[in-house]
């Protein structure tokens, strides 16, 4: 009865109520928010004609289509994610490593196109990449082809605006890691004889992973969902998943077909993310242990 | 930090340069785009 009493013992137990209730308005809004749809999503795909039914699920195995956009969305995920992460990098190195104006301009240019719509901008790389557009006509002027490359309606035009669109996400992390790395080591490294090479591989890409890792996944996951590129620039060439979404919903008013592709989606992406959690420990590279 | 202006700096300089270029037009294209008469989407805009 004495451990009831002690003061200590009371203050702990009113501090954990006092966490408690701060934390429940958070935790209302995720989960009224988050977790409330994602059940009466995961609810209505089970659902056919008001009864239980895995019909959903099954066209996964015996309809086409949803395995070809299933592995083509993935197909190009990867494709934007290496792209972004290459031109990403070198972007967010420099910004990094100049001072403190220049870094702010660089910044001020990845994020500028930020600032306008996605639409605009996918309107405006179908303006430049079209069959006589900016592109094929100054390729044409140089001599460089003989007739208009196909640029657009494909999954080539629907890569790079999605990396155009996305590359902020990219950027901003890895400038964040970047800036973080003391440039005392960078400065030991070449105190010690290291070759401004040598320093960079052992010393600087080590140190910048944990950017290298949050950018590529944002990346990824924000790519697999993408609509307006695909839909826009793919030409019926980039059926991605967001695009079988909205032909369920607009086309055959099919939901319980919409949701169980969410979920599949949703289920793919943790389970990519528990396999590379397996070799990255994420935890620690992202610094949230 | 100092930085020794080394072919690979430059190097990548140039690659920072061209790729703000690649963000920017997009963006840019878009001004003259806007008070274009044309029907369909081209550039130049010929109104």
């Amino acid at each position: 009865m004495t451990t009831l009493t002690n003061p200590e013992v009371v203050q702990a137990r009113q501090d954990r109520r006092l966490v408690l209730m701060l934390l429940a308005p958070a935790l209302l809004v995720v989960g009224c928010l988050m977790i409330v749809p994602l059940c009466w999503l995961a609810w209505q795909s089970v659902r056919q004609d008001g009864g239980f039914s895995l019909i959903h699920y099954q066209r996964f195995f015996t309809d086409g289509i949803y395995l070809t956009a299933f592995g083509q969305t993935f197909r190009i995920a990867f494709t934007v994610t290496l792209i972004a992460l290459l031109i990403g990098y070198p972007i967010a190195c420099l910004a990094a490593t100049v001072s403190r104006g220049w870094s702010m301009l660089i910044l001020a240019a990845v994020l500028l196109p930020f600032w306008t719509s996605v639409l605009v901008r996918a309107y405006a790389w179908l303006i430049l990449l079209q069959r006589k557009g900016l592109v094929n006509s100054l390729l044409m002027k140089l001599g460089l082809i003989d007739q208009p490359l196909i640029l657009v309606n494909n999954e080539f035009g629907t890569v790079m605006a999605t990396i155009h669109i996305l590359l902020p996400f990219m950027v901003l992390p890895l400038y964040a890691a970047m800036q973080k790395i003391p440039t005392e080591l960078i400065m030991a490294g070449a105190s010690l004889g290291g070759r401004p090479g040598f320093v960079f591989r052992t010393v600087w890409l080590p140190l910048s992973v944990p950017g290298m890792v949050a950018g590529s996944a944002l990346v990824f996951v924000l790519t697999l969902g993408f609509y307006i590129t695909p839909e826009l620039l793919g030409g019926g060439r980039a059926f991605m998943v967001s695009m079988l979404v909205a032909r369920n919903i607009e086309v055959y008013n099919e939901w319980g077909a919409a949701s169980s592709i969410s979920i599949v989606l949703l289920a793919c992406v943790l389970l990519i993310f528990r396999l590379a959690s397996a070799i990255i420990p994420f935890e620690r590279i992202m610094g949230t242990r | 930090m100092p930085h020794k202006v080394t072919p690979a700096r430059i190097a990548l300089i140039i690659f920072v340069a061209l790729a703000m270029l690649w963000l920017m037009i997009p963006v840019l294209i878009i001004a003259p785009m806007s008070f274009s008469g044309a029907r369909f989407l081209s550039f130049p805009p010929p109104s």
